[in-house]
């Protein structure tokens, strides 16, 4: 396992497609957060997150799925599946429900952070979605512009312009939280 | 700090209070279930392929050395027939099978003519036809066709005695059989059989024995 974990993506889909558990688990463990935590901070929701993780990489076992290494990375790849299963799911136009997260820490000054992160979360999930989706990609999971791009089946001129007016229209919705700067960490 | 500052550092405290965030284990379990089902689904019929190439192959190559052995002119014994009285159509070169010591005063030309030998009937019947006729052997882990041999036939009407000679594989066409008294249907007279003739020392052709094989399970 040691010895394929130095692989990237593609050499471990390659094998996986040639039967190799290892190769799968692998492939599967490296990349399911990333794919889980966007379809939660797209959705809001820990059952859908869940299930549409499950349906991306079953697309993928099955071949329903099909990457071109050409066109871009895997992991673009795989979150442009999981985009289309949440579009096929709730449609564009979906209004996101908001659930709050169960905190189990009892320390005040945690409490106060957690509470303040969950606004920025409601916030995240306030977004329209084309703006959402970048956001989500660029600074919450760290894609690159061309990963997103692929993702969002668009060029990466529109993902920076996407990305820009998300991350303007966050600042509004989070103004009244400048006076809780402190639990952000700003000073 | 800016409003860009902002919402990045907001972002960020978001990052890093989700940044362990995975699909429950249970996921994992459905799909390494579903990719074993897959693949050992896949695994069956790979090796049902896999099975039937081989043995397509083997039989393949067996197949090939067989035609190559027969087609194939063998280059050992380089021995010339001279002219025999009785002129043999050999098509192929002949190959020495074994060297002969043949008792003196023994049938006519020295050679026993007995043609009850059960297996010398056999090759009767096959070439006119009273049984069904050969079939090809196919390559397979069975035994080698055992060879089946009629007495021989003389060449001669009068030969000389006999005392060493040499006996030859050679192919000759079916229509030679009947020119030793053995009978042999019209449509088969131009198959090719193989046979044996045995050679005196002056290197006359003195007798013929016929060749056949038969596939023993």
């Amino acid at each position: 396992m040691a010895f394929l974990e130095q692989h990237t993506d593609e050499y471990l889909l390659a094998r996986l497609k040639g039967g190799d558990e290892t190769a799968f688990t692998l492939l599967y463990r490296r990349r399911q957060g990333a794919i889980y935590r966007f379809i939660l901070h797209m959705t809001g929701d820990l059952v859908v997150a869940e299930d549409v993780t499950q349906e991306v990489f079953l697309a993928l076992l099955s071949g329903q799925a099909k990457y071109d290494e050409s066109r871009g990375s895997l992991s673009g790849f795989l979150f442009g599946v999981a985009r289309n299963k949440l579009l096929r799911r709730f449609g564009a136009q979906r209004e996101v429900p908001v659930e709050e997260y169960a905190v189990d820490d009892d320390l005040l000054e945690d409490l106060l952070r957690r509470e303040t992160v969950e606004r920025v979360r409601r916030a995240v999930l306030s977004l329209p979605q084309v703006y959402r989706e970048a956001v989500v990609l660029c600074d919450l999971e760290e894609s690159s512009y061309e990963d997103a791009a692929l993702a969002l089946d668009c060029p990466v001129g529109t993902v920076r312009s996407r990305l820009n007016r998300g991350r303007a229209m966050l600042a509004q919705k989070l103004q009244p939280m400048a006076a809780v700067g402190v639990a952000l960490g700003g000073k | 700090m800016n409003s860009d500052d902002r919402v990045l550092k907001a972002l960020d405290a978001l990052k890093h209070l989700d940044c362990e965030l995975e699909a429950p284990p249970r996921v994992e379990a459905v799909l390494l279930e579903t990719y074993r089902k897959r693949h050992s689904r896949r695994g069956i019929l790979h090796g049902w392929f896999q099975g039937i190439t081989i043995a397509l192959l083997a039989a393949a190559l067996v197949m090939a050395f067989a035609l190559g052995r027969n087609s194939k002119a063998p280059t050992r014994p380089t021995i010339a027939l001279q002219p025999a009285p009785a002129t043999l159509p050999i098509e192929a070169t002949p190959v020495l099978i074994e060297e002969a010591v043949i008792p003196q005063g023994t049938g006519r030309g020295g050679v026993q003519t007995s043609t009850r030998n059960p297996s010398a009937e056999s090759v009767v019947r096959w070439v006119t036809g009273e049984t069904k006729p050969i079939q090809p052997v196919i390559p397979s882990v069975r035994p080698q066709p055992r060879e089946v041999v009629t007495d021989f036939f003389p060449l001669m009407d009068v030969a000389p005695p006999l005392g060493r000679g040499q006996i030859l594989r050679v192919t000759v066409p079916a229509s030679t059989m009947r020119s030793v008294g053995l009978p042999v249907r019209e449509e088969r007279l131009n198959d090719r059989v193989q046979a044996d003739v045995l050679v005196g020392e002056e290197g006359m052709a003195r007798a013929i024995r016929f060749v056949s094989f038969v596939q023993d399970f």
